[in-house]
């Protein structure tokens, strides 16, 4: 299929639920939640747990405060799993649940609902919080080691730890390999397509080429490999068209290097995400496809 | 087979799949790491000694240090100390590497590492004009206020009356001092010819001051109290013409030769040593950090053995 193609209806209708693709991409998230474990110790089990936790009850709190009957479709668990998998292992329990339920009840709830919200909300959740808090959400430490510079805010760290995350970072952030892992399996259950992932991170790596950085470095450190597989691809706040898909992509990757690079924070994810997040109903505006059967509109001479 | 145990089967294999990727991981990296480590070490301490290398001192569970090592020369022979302590400073953690002498006391220079704090402000502490001070110079440091510091030494401080009194006691008071404040008193009484003390004659029940009162050697551990809690003395209300309190219920013995003696021993343990720094104007919390942090450092390395 050519990247011009256009979808035009009529659409079938896919078999699959959303709790199966829900499913999957907690099955994706595992390698990343193991090497959490496995790299910063219990109290990364514990901020899964507490995250996972929080989001269950916060999800099926919000459908009865909202009067719908919405069976339980693991979206909560998935956003439960990515807000802990993007922090730091110093954050306060109580300030990563307070994180899951503005995701849960407000980013996505009193916004319409899975499927309707515009922000992602965990993204959403962290930016609000990090400009609230910055010290609890900057506050990274080596893995069974106290706080110290991640490799973006001016360590130095050789590839090698990059890859396999022997460095400081969120904890479901720093195992390069693990995500591709994760991310291999989401592309063989085809939950995504490679489009966003690869293009996001193509993006981006231009940008830090132009200026001149170490791109591998950059790409494998901080959160751009996690957000382009688990964020960028999320099916609400990313384009349904393939051209939107591609413009998205581009967009993410390149504003994800620009704040890296002269933003405030070491890294820009969360802030890309979330202002692509706002273009998306113009991206899908702009590029949808003609409706079957009638002409292009003439231009006047 | 249904949905949620294929689920489930996937979750198991994808979890043991990523844990054999992390032990393969961890066993090809491991050595790779730990020459990054001694190079980083290297890096981070060489301009201090030209010739050594490090041998990395056990720093678990102890609070602020995350990473400790002696400087050998080519020979083994310990030239000095490198500690790294993290401290809370204005914007947010503040990485401090600190060199130290031989006789552990002697800071050879320090070099910040990561920090948070304000550029222009609380950032200057990196600046040679401020780390430069350190340099050369004996802990305790402190931030120069414009007045003499006075400290307490660590230590066992006695003082005791000149002479007898008519019953045949002299007042002994003994202070403990430990990292600048006191942490043990004990007033007794030494017996004239005999090694009994007047405590011990108090807890035996010889020594009677009166029917209805606290014995002698709880009146005492009630003014030993006093101190502890107010760590100064002088700040203990007596009355001077009679040598009396009635600030401390139950206390009703003579107490100005305990609060005279405890001064004596007080006097015994100040110290004007220590050296003062001058903060970053304008960032005194950070100036005040990285202070705390070399005082740390040369804590840590007083405890080695």
């Amino acid at each position: 299929m050519s990247f011009s193609q256009k979808h035009a209806p009529p659409y079938l209708r896919a078999h699959r639920r959303t709790l199966a693709i829900m499913s999957d991409v907690c099955v994706s998230l595992t390698p990343s939640s193991v090497a959490a474990v496995w790299f910063f110790g219990l109290r990364a089990m514990w901020m899964l747990l507490t995250a996972v936790g929080v989001s269950f009850v916060t999800d099926r709190l919000s459908a009865r405060l909202h009067g719908t009957s919405h069976p339980f479709d693991g979206s909560a668990l998935v956003t439960g799993m990515i807000l802990a998998l993007s922090c730091p292992v110093g954050i306060p329990l109580w300030l990563l649940a307070g994180m899951c339920i503005v995701a849960i009840g407000v980013f996505r709830d009193a916004l319409g609902g899975i499927g309707a919200n515009l922000f992602n909300p965990a993204m959403a959740a962290r930016a609000l919080l990090l400009t609230s808090f910055p010290a609890y959400l900057s506050g990274y430490a080596l893995p069974h080691a106290v706080s110290s510079a991640t490799p973006l805010s001016g360590g130095d760290a050789a590839l090698i730890p990059l890859l396999f995350g022997r460095v400081n970072g969120s904890i479901g952030e720093t195992s390069a390999v693990l995500i591709l892992l994760g991310a291999t399996y989401l592309l063989i259950r085809r939950v995504i397509r490679w489009q966003i992932p690869v293009l996001s991170v193509a993006a981006f790596a231009f940008v830090i080429a132009l200026d001149g950085g170490d791109v591998l470095r950059h790409i494998l450190s901080g959160s751009l490999l996690f957000g382009a597989v688990y964020i960028f691809t999320d099916y609400t706040g990313s384009p349904t068209t393939p051209l939107g898909e591609i413009l998205f992509a581009v967009g993410v990757g390149a504003l994800t290097a620009m704040l890296r690079l002269w933003g405030r924070y070491p890294e820009g994810v969360c802030f890309a995400v979330l202002i692509m997040n706002l273009l998306t109903p113009l991206l899908d505006r702009l590029t949808r496809p003609r409706v079957y059967g009638t002409k292009r509109k003439e231009r006047s001479a | 087979m249904n949905s949620f145990a294929k689920t489930l089967i996937s979750l198991s294999v994808t979890a043991v799949v990523s844990v054999g990727l992390l032990w393969g991981g961890d066993l090809l990296t491991r050595r790779w790491i730990a020459r990054q480590d001694s190079e980083q070490v290297r890096e981070t301490f060489g301009e201090f000694w030209d010739t050594a290398h490090f041998e990395n001192v056990n720093t678990s569970e102890v609070a602020h240090v995350t990473g400790a090592w002696k400087a050998l020369d080519d020979e083994d022979r310990l030239i000095g100390y490198a500690v790294t302590t993290e401290v809370q400073g204005y914007g947010g953690k503040i990485e401090v590497h600190t060199a130290i002498a031989a006789d552990r006391r002697t800071v050879k220079g320090i070099r910040i590492g990561s920090h948070q704090e304000t550029p222009g402000y609380g950032a200057r502490v990196t600046e040679p004009s401020f780390t430069d001070q350190f340099s050369a110079r004996r802990q305790p440091f402190y931030l120069d206020t414009g007045k003499q510091r006075t400290t307490l030494r660590n230590g066992t401080y006695r003082a005791a009356e000149e002479t007898y009194d008519s019953s045949g006691f002299r007042n002994v008071v003994t202070l403990t001092v430990s990292e600048g404040k006191i942490t043990a008193v004990e007033w007794d009484a030494e017996q004239q010819n005999s090694t009994t003390t007047k405590k011990d004659l108090s807890e035996a029940g010889e020594y009677v001051i009166s029917e209805t009162g606290l014995p002698w050697h709880k009146q005492a551990e009630i003014m030993e109290n006093a101190l502890l809690s107010l760590q100064d003395p002088a700040r203990i209300l007596y009355q001077p013409d009679t040598g009396k309190t009635d600030a401390y219920t139950g206390a009703t013995i003579t107490v100005s030769p305990f609060i005279l003696l405890a001064g004596d021993a007080l006097e015994m343990a100040k110290s004007t040593e220590g050296s003062a720094i001058d903060g970053i104007s304008g960032a005194t919390t950070s100036s005040q950090a990285v202070i705390n942090a070399v005082n740390e450092a040369c804590s840590f390395v007083a405890t080695l053995t």
